[in-house]
Parts: structure tokens; sequence; C-alpha cells
């Protein structure tokens, strides 16, 4: 009885991981999908006066309209400057009949302007002004796009270019970094490491890899990024390049732990045979061990890039977080783990803005997955770090 | 009734056939020794008995196995219950990490709580009969891997032992040890055999020959030849015992 | 024929040239170790104190002590890791002990795969949207410890299923070979000498959960909350929260700061201390099986 008991217990346990598992995904898709359903300016209409000719508006435009930096004759519409209004949260002001009166007055008043351009809850469209219809295409906003500006009432920027691209350029800094030491590193420890020193070196490749991640990046923000500053001659330390040292140098424990651990199975029959021939070791090891790590090393890459674009707070401290294209190694970047962090805060639960950022993680977690399944399909025996 | 009885046993694991159509009985009180190559069965054999083979993937068998004239494989039987009835000595001695009393008590904690006073008695009683008490009356309480190889396997008989299981399987018991407490061992189960039936697997045809009642000789899974021991070894009835015993004895 | 055995100097030559840069490199990882460490030794050194680690902030956080993230933190993780630990463990358990290696088992095993490799931020949104959002708990000590404990699952459970399948097989046997069911083996036998391995899991666990900040910022960590938790569903200040805030708060940087260094040495004196204990456990654990 006890036995069934304990069985039924761990089985249960177990179980628990595909809850876990399946859990997150449905919390990242069902506040992620909105961003791609939902209109950021849900319940409010865009209204203008009954004489300005202009029936639609694509969101770009519209944007550009608030913004002033386009005209309403660019757009068929009257020769005359656009008059922005954004009218939010109408039923915090509305405390009173007279607080009523007069945002009606008020609203009556501003409709006789003709250059108007009203965006205000539909309840409240006077009929004196006329609605447009605005187009909002998700896709083409979050792919189409590469400005992110995602507080921009009404109508938010949201083109995850620049943070996708950012993750990408600093991975791939990163592994600059994090690859050749990495190799460097299992070889000295698989092949020349005196054998009383091995378990050290494995000790200091735990205790680097368990550094948290924020003390890094201070002490990244401290040192780096002044000497970043004064060494290239820039505004400011904080770039991709910061960020992609500091994270190249964290990941090395981890790479160096896999191609060791692939280095030291390497048939002994191949070995044996290399320096039977008469080679030398650093000849056995060029020539025949790594060719025979090949796709150990593709996985051990793989699973390292997955593990830099997972990373959140170095980024967060170091790289500047401008959300723009990056272009070079000094340029200041945001990727997008470093965003969720940033703004998840400030956006409120149910907004745009919120289910925007739960597509990004959405993102992330799909791109991971991605170079996770790659890394074990290629080598399907898994290896703890 | 017979002890222990196989009617036309046949093993298979996955595809391949590892016991073909064995038939045996014994009566109790009497050691039955199983001799052949390796890979010939007899390990697969003795372990029907106490159904351990039950834990390998894809095992098969046809044919019935008695104990006490009970089909031990019947649907209704429990394993865990048969094993707590048939005890079981592996090569390597696998003393657990508590002392060596309650190495022996192990499997009295088992079953349902037994009186402290009771469990006391069947320990000495079982390092008794595994000849072991003198040597660690005075240390009990010690963890029962400071003991030498020999003694430890001893451990392990005693522990068999305590349960008062009606059936005693050995695989290859002295086959790691050295000479010394190998005799020891033989010596003690000619002791055992007064009151336990035992199956012993050994590739040591003298040991065979010297301690057992009954010897079965096994080759590529099949039963060629079962006899009295006395007349197996001077007078083999199978030109293949023949060719193994004067191969082995030579 | 004479064998011309002579040693051709100038490949050997550039052999040991690679050689020893190779070492060189592979040492800088020490020498890099200790400059981060060093470096917050000495700037952090000078505000470490008896009060700096028992007091809460004063000033805003530009004077006084770190002791209520300190306090936070040490609740929520250790609250994370007796769940993660449970959990884990019986998962790792029936992984290794219990499960038929069919289907399920590879399934359950592909999972825990793939659970590791999500990055910690995305478990903090999976925190948001279901303990502090969708369950209503809000920035709570229970929302923040369980979603770090789910992110510390992958690694307790791979620990466990490695500690249990590391005890010999033999004793197992003998078990069951004296009547011992499954689970009675199990409780008797194998988890009892897969103790020392399973500390060892959980003690490295607890150094790595300590650090975690993306996991802790919408599920838990409080900015400035200078006082200690009473319930757990209650936000709280914690240890690598606090250092961001610290760096990024700008105001007094002068003052600021300093509190900064004392607060990264702390952290990285509690991690350093407990992975390190951790590595060199599991390290002589594994010479013992080859021994």
């Amino acid at each position: 009885m006890r036995d069934k008991l304990t069985i039924g217990a761990f089985r249960a346990s177990a179980l628990t991981i595909i809850l876990a598992l399946g859990g997150i995904m449905l919390f990242l898709f069902r506040e992620g999908v909105p961003a791609l359903t939902k209109e950021p300016f849900e319940g409010l209409v865009f209204a203008v006066h009954p004489q300005n000719p202009v029936r639609r508006l694509s969101a770009d435009e519209c944007r550009a309209l608030f913004q002033k930096s386009l005209t309403w004759s660019e757009v068929g519409g009257p020769a005359v400057s656009p008059l922005p209004i954004h009218l939010y949260n109408l039923e915090l002001y509305v405390g009173s009949q007279a607080s009523l009166e007069r945002i009606r007055s008020f609203l009556d008043s501003v409709a006789q302007l003709p250059g108007i351009l009203v965006a205000l809850p539909r309840a409240w469209v006077p009929a004196s002004l006329r609605p447009v219809e605005v187009r909002w295409s998700a896709w083409e906003a979050l792919f189409g796009r590469v400005r992110w500006s995602p507080t921009y009432e009404p109508l938010p920027e949201v083109g995850i270019w620049p943070l996708l691209l950012g993750s990408l350029w600093v991975t791939f800094l990163a592994l600059l970094i994090t690859l050749p030491l990495g190799v460097i590193m299992a070889i000295y420890t698989a092949e020349f490491l005196p054998k009383g020193l091995y378990y050290p070196m494995k000790v200091l490749w735990e205790v680097v890899a368990g550094l948290p991640s924020v003390v890094v990046g201070f002490w990244g923000l401290v040192v780096l990024v002044p000497w970043l500053q004064k060494a290239f001659h820039l505004h400011t330390g904080e770039t991709a390049l910061a960020a992609a040292l500091l994270l190249g140098w964290m990941t090395i424990p981890l790479m160096a732990s896999l191609v060791e651990e692939a280095l030291s199975h390497v048939p002994r029959l191949l070995v044996e045979a290399s320096y039977g021939l008469g080679a030398t070791p650093w000849q056995t090891i060029l020539r025949v061990k790594l060719p025979a790590i090949r796709s150990a090393l593709l996985t051990a890459t793989l699973l390292s890039a997955g593990r830099i674009l997972g990373e959140t707070m170095i980024v967060l401290i170091v790289s500047g977080n401008a959300p723009l294209l990056p272009t070079t190694p000094l340029s200041p970047v945001r990727t997008l783990p470093a965003t969720l962090a940033a703004e998840l805060g400030e956006a409120p639960v149910g907004s745009y803005h919120y289910h925007t950022l739960f597509f990004l993680g959405l993102v992330l977690f799909l791109l991971t997955l991605a170079l996770n399944i790659l890394a074990y399909a290629i080598t399907p025996s898994e290896k703890t770090a | 009734m017979y002890k222990l009885q196989a009617q036309s046993v046949s093993v298979w694991y996955g595809t391949h056939q590892a016991l073909y159509d064995v038939s045996l009985a014994l009566e109790r009180n009497h050691i039955l020794a199983l001799i052949g190559p390796s890979g010939c069965g007899k390990s697969t054999f003795l372990r029907l008995f106490n159904r351990m083979n039950d834990f390998i993937p894809g095992f098969r068998l046809t044919g019935k196995v008695l104990i006490d004239g009970e089909d031990i494989y019947a649907p209704s039987v429990d394993a865990v219950l048969l094993r707590r009835r048939v005890g079981m000595v592996f090569q390597k001695p696998t003393p657990f990490p508590f002392s060596i009393y309650e190495n022996v008590a192990y499997g009295l904690r088992l079953q349902n709580r037994l009186p402290e006073k009771l469990i006391r008695e069947r320990v000495g009683q079982a390092l008794q009969q595994a000849a072991l008490w003198d040597e660690v009356k005075d240390k009990l309480k010690k963890p029962a891997l400071s003991l030498s190889g020999g003694q430890q396997q001893r451990l392990c008989i005693a522990r068999a032992l305590a349960v008062r299981p009606s059936l005693i399987l050995m695989d290859e018991p002295t086959s790691a040890l050295d000479p010394i407490s190998t005799a020891k061992i033989e010596e003690l189960l000619a002791d055992l055999k007064r009151a336990y039936t035992i199956v012993i697997v050994t590739h040591n045809m003298q040991q065979a020959a010297r301690i057992s009642d009954y010897t079965a000789f096994f080759k590529d899974g099949h039963l060629i030849e079962y006899g009295r021991t006395k007349d197996f070894f001077t007078n083999p009835q199978h030109p293949e015992t023949l060719r193994y015993i004067t191969g082995r004895f030579g | 024929m004479p064998l011309h055995l002579r040693k051709r100097l100038p490949k050997r030559w550039g052999e040991a040239i690679l050689t020893f840069l190779v070492g060189a490199i592979s040492w800088s990882m020490l020498v890099a170790l200790a400059g981060v460490v060093g470096f917050l030794v000495y700037r952090g050194g000078k505000v470490l104190s008896w009060e700096f680690l028992t007091t809460p902030m004063r000033e805003g956080m530009e004077a006084g002590g770190i002791a209520p993230p300190l306090v936070g933190s040490l609740w929520v993780v250790t609250l994370a890791l007796l769940v993660g630990a449970l959990l884990g463990t019986a998962t790792g358990a029936y992984l290794s002990e219990f499960s038929p290696k069919g289907r399920l088992h590879r399934l359950i095993e592909l999972l825990v795969n793939t659970l590791a490799g999500i990055p910690s931020v995305v478990y903090g949104l999976f925190g948001l949207a279901l303990f502090v959002v969708a369950l209503g708990w809000g920035a709570s000590i229970l929302s923040g410890a369980l979603t770090l404990s789910l992110l510390s699952l992958p690694i307790l459970i791979r620990n466990a299923q490695e500690a249990f399948s590391g005890v010999s097989p033999d004793l197992k046997l003998a078990s069951i070979g004296m009547g011992a069911s499954p689970a009675q083996t199990f409780w008797r036998i194998t988890l009892r000498l897969a103790i020392p391995r399973l500390i060892t899991g959980y003690v490295l666990a607890m150094g790595r959960l300590l650090g975690e900040t993306a996991p802790i910022l919408f599920t838990v960590a409080a900015y400035y909350l200078p006082t200690y938790p009473q319930s757990p569903l209650e936000p709280t200040m914690m240890l690598p929260y606090h250092l961001y805030a610290l760096i990024t708060s700008g105001t007094n940087v002068a003052r600021t700061y300093p509190m900064a260094f004392g607060t990264a040495l702390v952290l990285v004196g509690i991690t350093l201390l407990l992975t390190t204990i951790a590595a060199i456990l599991r390290f002589r654990l594994k010479k013992q099986l080859h021994v």
C-alpha cells in the first residue's frame, strides 16, 4: 500500500513538469497573442471636423498627424495644420455634473476647428464630429517597423526589429569571445592540465558560471564602461561591446565544460592511431580530436547562444538601453530580455503595451526553444551545466 | 511433495531464448548444484525461483515453476512476498550501509512490526547459523563495511537466513572470496542443509561435488543431465556431461 | 636504414609555445575572477559592518544597511528551495527509480531539458501572469518563491537523478532480493546513500537562486520597503534587485555607490561561498566513486 502512495506521489511530481511547461506556453500565448489581435486604441475613436474629407487613415499616418510631422493636405485633407487632441481617461475627470458640462462644452467648441483630430472614447464623440477609420495592422506594426516606442499613446510604435536584432547582435559578438576562449580552455584542461589541478579548474568554472549577473553587470558599469569610453573616445561606454565582453566571459565555462566533455570522449582508437603514426600532441588535437567533435562544438555553440540570448541584467546595466537598430559594436543597444525587465513594471496589466511585452517574451521563448531543440537534435545525449 | 519443481520451463528475453524446456524437481533439505559453462542459463534458472528475472526487459516464460506445489508465476502471486520467503545470496557481498546488526535485521523490519526482542533473537540465531556470531558478537553496532570480504558474504547469508526463508538461492557465492573464506562457507552450507533447501550456482566443480546432493548440468539453455551428485561425477550418462567434467577436472 | 630520431626542434618549439599560451589563457580566467571579486572587496569592504548587515536603509538608500533585502532574499530563496527540492527530488526519483523506461519517461526528460533552456526572464513573465495576476496574489513572497522554484526544477531534477542512479545497483538488487518492494528499497537504501549528493545539489541551487534578478523583478521585489515582511503575501526587498536599484538610482552617486559596492560584495560573497562549497563537495564525491 505504501508502495502505491510513494510511486503515485513521485509520478504526480513528474507530471507537474508537464504542467509547468504547459503553463508557461499557455500564459505566454494567452497574454502575447492579443498583441496581434487587438488594437492599441481599443475603445477609442478618432474623429475629425465634418468638412474634413479624409475618411480613413493608416496607423502611421494618424500617428504622424498627432506628432505634427504630417499635414492634412498630405493625406487628402484640408490645407490646415493638424490640431491633435488626445482625451483619455475621461472617466476619471467626470466627478460632477459641472465637470461633465465643462468637457461637453470643450468638445463642442473644439469641433469648430477644421484641423482637428480627436481621439476619445466612443461614447463621448459629439454629433458635430465625424469618426475616421484608422487601420492598424498588427503584423506590420510589430514586424514591419523599426522603431520601438511603446508608450506613445494612443498609437505606440512597436517595431520589434531593433530589439530582436539587438539581441542577435550582442549574442553574435559575445560568441566571438566565448567560442575561441571556451575551446582553448577545454583543450588545455583535457590535454595539458596536470591531473591534480583538474577538479580545481572545474570548480573555477562552476564558480564563474555561478556569479550573479547583476554583480558582473555592476562591475562592468564601474570598470569596463568608463574604460571603453576613454579607449574609443565615445560619448558613452554603454555599448553592445560592453555587454558582449561581459556576457562572453560569463558563458566561457559553459562552452568549456561541454567541449571538454566531448574531447575526453573521443574514441581511444582514433587517438592511438594518430600517435601511432608519429603525430605530436598538438597535431593530434588539431587534426583528429577537433574534427571528431564537430557536432559537439556546434551543439555547445547553440546552447551557449541560447544562454546568452536569455541573459537580462548584464545587458540592462551596460548596454545603454537604446532601442535602435544596431550598427557597430560601439553603439548602444537593447535586447529582448532587457526590454522585458525595463518596461514590464510600468505597463498596466491588460494594456496593449503589456500584451506586446508578452509577445516579446513569446518570441524570446520560441527563439531559445528553437536553439535548444536544434542543439539536442544534433547530439541527443544531454549534459548539465 | 517436492520442495521445488520446474515443469517444461522455457525462458525468452525478447526474441532470444535462454532456457529450453527444463524440467527437474528437488526434495526439501537437499542441496542442488547448477553447473555449466558461462552463459548456459544456470543463473537464469536460479532466478526463476524468486522471480528476479521479472526486472529484465522482454522476459517471458512458458511452463510451470512450483515451490511447495504452488505455481509462483500465477497472476495472483505477489512477487514481493515471494522474495521474502525465498532468500538470495549474490556473487559479490553487498552489505547495506548500516551496522552489522541492522543489516541482518533488514529483512525482519520489512514486515509488520515485530517486537524488538524477537528481532534480537533472530539476528543472533542467523549470525550463529552463518558461523559469524563469534567474530562479531562484540561489535554488532559497527558498520558492516568494516568486515572483511569473507565475513561480509557470511553476513549476507545471515541476512538471508534471518527471515527464515523456505528456500535459499545462491549465485556463485564464493567465487569472489579467498580459499579460507570459501572453505568456511562450504562448511556452513553442509549444516544449513538440515533446516533449509538450497540451490547453488557454481562454476567450481569440486565445490559442487563436495557439498551438493544433486547436480544439474546446463549447456546453451538446455538441461543436459540431472542426477544424484555421487552418480553424476562418477558415472555421467550424457557424453556432453562427461566432456565438460573431464575437461574441467583435467 | 638509420632511423632519424633526433627531435625536430622547430615543430616542438612551436608546440611548446602554443601549449604555454593556451595555459596562460586558461588560467587568466582565475585572474579575471580575482580581479572582479578583488575590486568588489576593495571598494565594498569599507562599507561592510555589522550595522550594514543588520539594519535597514535610511535616507532613501544612501545610508544605513541592507538588512531588509538580505532577510527578504533569504525568505524567498529558502521557500523556493523547499518547494523545488521536494518536487525536484521526487521527480528525479521517479525518473531514476520508478518510471518504466518508455515514452512517458522520454517525454518528461525532454521537457526537463526544455525547461532548462528557458531564460529566467520568461519564468518571471510566467510568474507575473499566473501568480501575481491570474491568482491575484500580487507581488509577494509566495509569487516570487514559486517562480524561483520552477526555475530551479531542471537543475534539481537532474541532480536527483544522478544522485539516485549513482547508488550501486548491487545494493538495490540485494534489497529487492530480500523481498523489499521498490519503494522500500528506495526509502531505506537508495535515498540514504544519495543524501550527500542531493545536499550538494541543494546548496548549489541556493547559490544560483540568490543571484537571480529577472524572475523576481515583477513577482516579489519591492523598490523601497525598509521593513521586514510579515506574511507571505507581501512583497519584500531582495538583494539583487536592491543592487540594481542602487546602481540606477542616480540621484546621489557619491553616496549610493558605496552602498552598491557593499551590497554587491555581500551578494557575491554569499553566492561564491555556496557555489564553491557545492562544487568542491560534488567533485570530492565523484572522486570517491572512482577510487
